[in-house]
């Protein structure tokens, strides 16, 4: 079966002596979690741009269900949230929302209430971005990326910019979303609690330059528990996690 | 404020001690402007047409040139010299030089116009259209926006409020330059009021013109700021003054 995302032997060079990633293979599934994790500057963004047809490789071939990046954008397949929401000052949330089903050619009022209301921001419809919390503008985005029904959710740190609390609840909302939803997933991230919460495999990646160290499955069963659960196999896979990555970036600093 | 200024005036009037002949009071002026209302009235109309005309020109013009640059990059590197010596040659020459090249007609007072508020407008929109969010482009592209959508959707409600803020100097800059231009060689307008007025050492009219034209600048301004703080009202920003 084709893969959703098919990375194959990827590198992409920005300066002649500096391989921001090389030699990167990878295969995402239909419906799959993946993360993407390591430490600043292991090329985690460039991974993820490179898949989201915002970056275009130095070498190798990158395929995203059976095209190119762009052929998956142009199908209008592809859903982006970054870690600064991307969304228009003058318009309200519903616009903001519905700003995709007008680009996408969909303008369909009613599925950009729905999904508001899904996400919980029924009474913000007419809020402007700067009316909304951190959380809430961040929900806003990624209803931005979901509603036009994508295939592809490509997430760069969509929660890095939020407190603690507000981060965990925002990454068990989430795992929900996720749940009902089931859309192949890339999500870079610097938490491993994030990536064990989310993920079917975490990808560790090296630095200097990026390459995959190890890709590791998380077979715990969904929904997961989370940090403030209390869950031992969670806080098991958290630790295991936490340790190859350490494995890595202290292999890198050594 | 609106007060104060005649009260200003009138102490002025009593305490310096000079013929009305230099400095009128404000009794004589007001007279002026009911009695000679029809008079100023007409070149009023001609002055604030001019400006109008002008104006509406130069937004055409900097607006267009401000989407071209945005779209074309190349462009800037080319016009960028061009507005920067036509920005400082000082207006009032190139006004002599067009009143001499084309005479009492409508196209040098336009193009004055045109110099003074084109400038700001083209900066402004400029900078605006540059302000939008790398992120929002981002996802703009992953949704294969069209060139037209992008600057339609993202681009002009950024530049909106640069927009907005140029006409603040713009729109009652339009004004002075259709004035100045008359200066020169007019038959017609407040600017040419105004030279007549003091060729015939009429200050009463000229401070009527004064009034006149400040009016005209103050009540351009306003409305500028009450567009202002209406679209931003309706972007949920509450915007002071």
């Amino acid at each position: 079966m084709t893969p959703a995302v098919h990375c194959h032997c990827i590198t992409r060079r920005f300066h002649p002596e500096r391989d921001v990633l090389r030699d990167v293979s990878l295969d995402i599934a239909e419906g799959e979690f993946v993360s993407l994790i390591g430490a600043s500057g292991c090329g985690k963004t460039t991974l993820l741009r490179v898949i989201a047809g915002l970056d275009v490789p130095t070498l190798g071939r990158i395929q995203v269900f059976g095209g190119t990046p762009a052929e998956a954008c142009a199908r209008r397949e592809v859903g982006v949230a970054f870690q600064r929401p991307a969304l228009v000052p003058s318009r309200t949330a519903l616009e903001n929302v519905q700003l995709t089903l007008e680009l996408t050619g969909k303008p369909d009022a009613a599925a950009a209430r729905k999904v508001l209301e899904e996400f919980g921001l029924g009474d913000s419809f007419h809020r402007f971005p700067h009316q909304l919390s951190g959380g809430m503008q961040q929900r806003v985005n990624i209803a931005c990326a979901l509603v036009h029904r994508p295939r592809l959710l490509v997430l760069d740190e969509p929660f890095g910019a939020l407190d603690e609390l507000t981060r965990e609840t925002m990454t068990e909302w989430l795992a929900g979303v996720w749940e009902r939803t089931r859309l192949t997933t890339v999500l870079v991230t610097h938490s491993v609690e994030e990536a064990v919460l989310l993920s079917d495999r975490v990808v560790i990646l090296d630095r200097n330059p990026g390459r995959i160290a190890e890709i590791v499955p998380i077979a715990l069963p969904r929904p997961r528990g989370g940090p403030a659960g209390g869950d031992v196999a969670f806080d098991g896979a958290v630790r295991s996690l936490r340790s190859r990555l350490r494995a890595v970036v202290g292999k890198e600093g050594a | 404020m609106v007060l104060s200024v005649p009260v200003f005036w009138m102490l002025a009037v009593r305490f310096a001690g000079l013929p009305s002949l230099t400095l009128p009071p404000p009794s004589l002026v007001v007279k002026v402007l009911v009695e000679e209302r029809m008079e100023l009235l007409r070149h009023t109309w001609v002055t604030v047409g001019e400006a109008l005309l002008g104006y509406g020109l130069a937004n055409v013009l900097a607006l267009g040139l401000a989407v071209l640059i945005r779209q074309a990059r190349g462009l800037e590197a080319f016009v960028t010299p061009w507005t920067v010596v036509l920005k400082n040659v000082p207006f009032v020459t190139i006004a002599s030089i067009l009143t001499i090249t084309l005479g009492d007609t409508l196209v040098p007072k336009l193009i004055i116009v045109v110099l003074v508020c084109f400038f700001p407008i083209l900066a402004n929109v400029s900078k605006g259209l540059g302000t939008v969010d790398p992120v929002l482009l981002d996802r703009l592209r992953t949704l294969d926006a069209s060139r037209w959508h992008r600057f339609l959707k993202v681009e002009w409600p950024a530049a909106l409020p640069y927009y907005m803020a140029a006409h603040e100097i713009a729109f009652t800059g339009s004004i002075l330059g259709a004035i100045i231009a008359e200066w020169f060689f007019a038959r017609k307008g407040l600017g040419f009021l105004i030279i007549r007025a003091t060729t015939e050492y009429r200050a009463d009219r000229l401070y009527a013109v004064t009034l006149i034209a400040s009016v005209l600048a103050v009540g351009a301004y306003a409305l500028c700021r009450a567009v202002e703080r209406f679209l931003m009202r309706r972007r949920g920003i509450n915007v002071e003054g």
